[in-house]
């Protein structure tokens, strides 16, 4: 038959996690029971850890989509000086994959008018097409721009609110490594 | 899969729960004092309000002046960190700034929001700081925001606030650190990102 004070911190514990449970403590001695409360094991917590693979593979292709906030100001078309280290493991994945070809596509957000959207979409483009050459010399890398017609998150939520986590998505410089 | 931490971890991250700004903020209350030594680079502690129901409130130091900082999308906006500190193995705590040094006031609703958070879990609050994410450029692989196992994100409420020219709007997450040897990332956030921000041991 288990003691008083072991059947005290049972129900302590219960009463922690199941509230309803509570009204059986009131039935015991408060002062025990808060003193087999400080014997209870830390509570432990379930977590979920999100880590998302960047790298998209493919049947004949392989893309890797990195934002255009990493590697230029807004609305800018010259890398900062970050860039080149932001782009070292598209390098590093590159060479370990050795494509037959590289394309690098350029992608805007809504935000401004299609003509200069689609500008500098090109000009980010040609942009990290110039660094990847630099670094991988001999490799055929081409580059494109798509402006703001290739979305892939909404740039406005359905009642019409500005949504900058879709434009955030949306501004983008897609590394796209063929084989 | 998910991981399980222990209490200790937890609290810890709740330091960067809450949401707070210095001044003219409309959301939890927080009360600010300098309390840093001769020695040390001084900080300044803040009183947050938390969102989980694993700590209804946490006070947290920072230092006065930012770890990393870059433009944001708003003209005269500005993205501070003040904080990317490893806890434990498995964790970062981020703490951000938003600062304005424009003109005019500056309104934060869901820029720093995940939207598709509500739409996997029902009743995730509006305006979190679920959007934040680190970018590990050496791996290529994409850190988001813990989420516990009742679908709720382990991070701070952002908005609705206004921020009054020259003052800083702070929010916070806990992400799955990277590994052991990756000693910088870039926080990514949907109005601009800072690269190359180092990570430090608590």
């Amino acid at each position: 038959m288990p003691d008083r004070r072991a059947l005290a911190a049972l129900v302590a514990l219960l009463a922690w996690s199941a509230p309803h449970a509570a009204a059986q403590v009131d039935e015991l001695d408060a002062d025990e029971v808060e003193a087999r409360i400080l014997d209870v094991e830390p509570r432990i917590l379930d977590v979920e850890a999100r880590i998302v693979d960047v790298v998209v593979p493919g049947a004949d292709r392989t893309e890797i989509p990195i934002g255009a906030d990493v590697l230029f100001a807004f609305g800018s078309a010259d890398l900062t000086p970050e860039a080149r280290q932001q782009l070292a493991g598209v390098v590093d994945r590159i060479r370990a994959d050795g494509p037959s070809t590289v394309r690098v596509e350029g992608h805007t957000d809504s935000v401004g008018d299609d003509a200069t959207n689609q500008v500098l979409s090109e000009r980010r483009a040609a942009a990290v097409q110039a660094e990847l050459a630099g670094q991988l010399p001999g490799l055929a890398i081409e580059a494109v721009g798509f402006g703001e017609t290739q979305p892939v998150a909404p740039n406005e939520l359905p009642n019409g609110e500005d949504h900058p986590g879709g434009r955030q998505q949306n501004r983008r410089v897609t590394i796209v490594l063929v084989r | 899969m998910p991981r399980r931490l222990p209490a200790a971890l937890v609290c810890l991250a709740a330091l960067a729960f809450g949401a707070c700004s210095s001044g003219g903020d409309d959301a939890a209350p927080s009360t600010t004092s300098t309390t840093g030594a001769a020695t040390e680079e001084p900080t300044e502690e803040l009183t947050l309000e938390l969102v989980s129901s694993v700590q209804p409130s946490v006070s947290l130091d920072i230092p006065e002046e930012p770890i990393a900082t870059a433009p944001a999308e708003a003209s005269g906006t500005h993205l501070d960190v003040f904080a990317l500190e490893r806890q434990g193995d498995s964790s970062l705590v981020l703490v951000l700034g938003l600062r304005n040094d424009g003109d005019a006031a500056y309104t934060i609703q869901r820029q720093f929001e995940d939207s598709t958070l509500k739409q996997q879990h029902e009743g995730t609050p509006d305006y979190l700081a679920s959007g934040i994410t680190l970018f590990d450029a050496e791996n290529l692989k994409r850190h988001l925001v813990y989420l516990d196992e009742a679908g709720g994100c382990l991070c701070s409420v952002v908005g609705t606030k206004s921020v009054e020219p020259g003052q800083t709007a702070y929010a916070a997450a806990l992400f799955p650190a990277p590994p052991e040897g990756v000693d910088t990332v870039t926080v990514q956030t949907p109005v601009g990102a800072i690269p190359d921000v180092p990570i430090s041991d608590a």
